[in-house]
């Protein structure tokens, strides 16, 4: 009895001994086909790097590199859960305003209260509304004007059920345009909100 | 002057309290039992909507996964029986400040690269038990095998 077990300790050691912690990174493609880069270092501070799609590198724990080629299906079927599991990109949408207006048309109202529904259908956990100017007048005044851009986009969500706790307002006036101007222009495109759902 | 004390301390922890409690990320989809660890040893379970903060340690139990959505819009997946920890994050894009460091201690990852890493390609990197990882982008799946 007493040899069986010390046996079983043996085989037990031998087999974790055999699989030590390893890592292995792969390299997948984006939606659009494009391909980022990794490169890895291991304690010995030597440096291995893949570019290509379905590609890995696989590192022992004593730290040896191995570049492998992976097969798509059995990547995609072998990490399926994690895969599945990962968020989508937040999508941003922009609405745009008339010349020194804070006020939205009867159409885009309409539109925002289509979007009330697409909000509740994706389970959004977070509604950011951005509020630009262009750069016609004052700075401060601008800022403000992007403020209030902003809180009425806000305001027709929370209008429609939205819940104002997943809103969050951010303003910039003039700084981030959306089409680089010369200072003290009119423009129709940088007078916009922006809003990202998460 | 007990009382008067107890109000000092709250005046200095309040400011310490809204700067540690910065998000980084929020949480977007939860599947079975996922919990996290903050930097001062308190633990909770995660759900939708719960927000990361920087230092966190994220745990999956079994048959379990969570998806989160970075400031920058990095997003990040951690499967079954995995840890994972955001040890630096900084975003601040107007000012170029962009940093993220993370550790997967064991398990899966899976990762679709947001801002930080267009802003500056060296600023992220993960770690594991064997090595560190330099991600330039852009979409990528991590194991660590015990």
């Amino acid at each position: 009895m007493k040899y069986s077990l010390s046996l079983c300790i043996f085989v037990v050691t031998l087999i974790f001994s055999g699989c030590a912690p390893k890592t292995q990174i792969t390299l997948l493609p984006e939606d659009d086909g494009k391909v980022g880069i990794i490169s890895i270092a291991n304690n010995k501070k030597e440096t291995h790097t893949i570019d290509k799609a379905y590609t890995s590198l696989n590192i022992s724990e004593k730290g040896d590199i191995e570049k492998k080629v992976e097969i798509e299906k059995d990547v995609l079927s072998k990490y399926a859960e994690v895969l599945n599991a990962l968020p989508k990109k937040g999508q941003s949408y922009l609405f745009y305003f008339s010349n020194d207006s804070a006020d939205l048309n009867a159409e885009q109202i309409l539109e925002l209260r289509n979007f009330t529904l697409l909000i509740k259908n994706n389970d959004i956990i977070e509604i950011i509304c951005i509020g630009h100017s262009d750069s016609l007048g004052d700075k401060e005044y601008n800022k403000i004007l992007s403020l209030k851009r902003a809180q009425s986009v806000a305001n027709v969500l929370t209008r429609n059920f939205v819940d104002k706790s997943i809103i969050k307002l951010e303003y910039y006036g003039d700084a981030n345009p959306l089409v680089k101007t010369e200072g003290n222009k009119s423009s129709p495109k940088n007078r916009r909100v922006e809003i990202i759902l998460k | 002057m007990k009382k008067y004390f107890t109000l000092f301390v709250l005046f200095l922890g309040i400011p310490t309290l809204l700067l540690s409690a910065q998000s980084v990320a929020l949480v977007k989809s939860v599947n079975g039992e996922i919990s996290v660890i903050h930097e001062d040893k308190t633990i909770s379970n995660l759900k939708k909507g719960d927000k990361i903060l920087e230092k966190d340690t994220i745990k999956s139990g079994a048959n379990s996964s969570v998806g989160l959505i970075f400031n920058d819009n990095t997003l990040i997946s951690i499967g079954s029986n995995s840890a994972f920890s955001v040890d630096e994050y900084l975003f601040e894009p107007a000012e170029k400040n962009v940093k993220f460091k993370s550790n997967l201690l064991k398990g899966t990852m899976a990762c679709v690269t947001g801002v930080i890493s267009k802003i500056n390609p060296d600023a992220m990197e993960i770690k594991t038990k064997s090595a560190s990882i330099g991600i330039r982008g852009t979409y990528f799946v991590v194991e660590v095998k015990e």
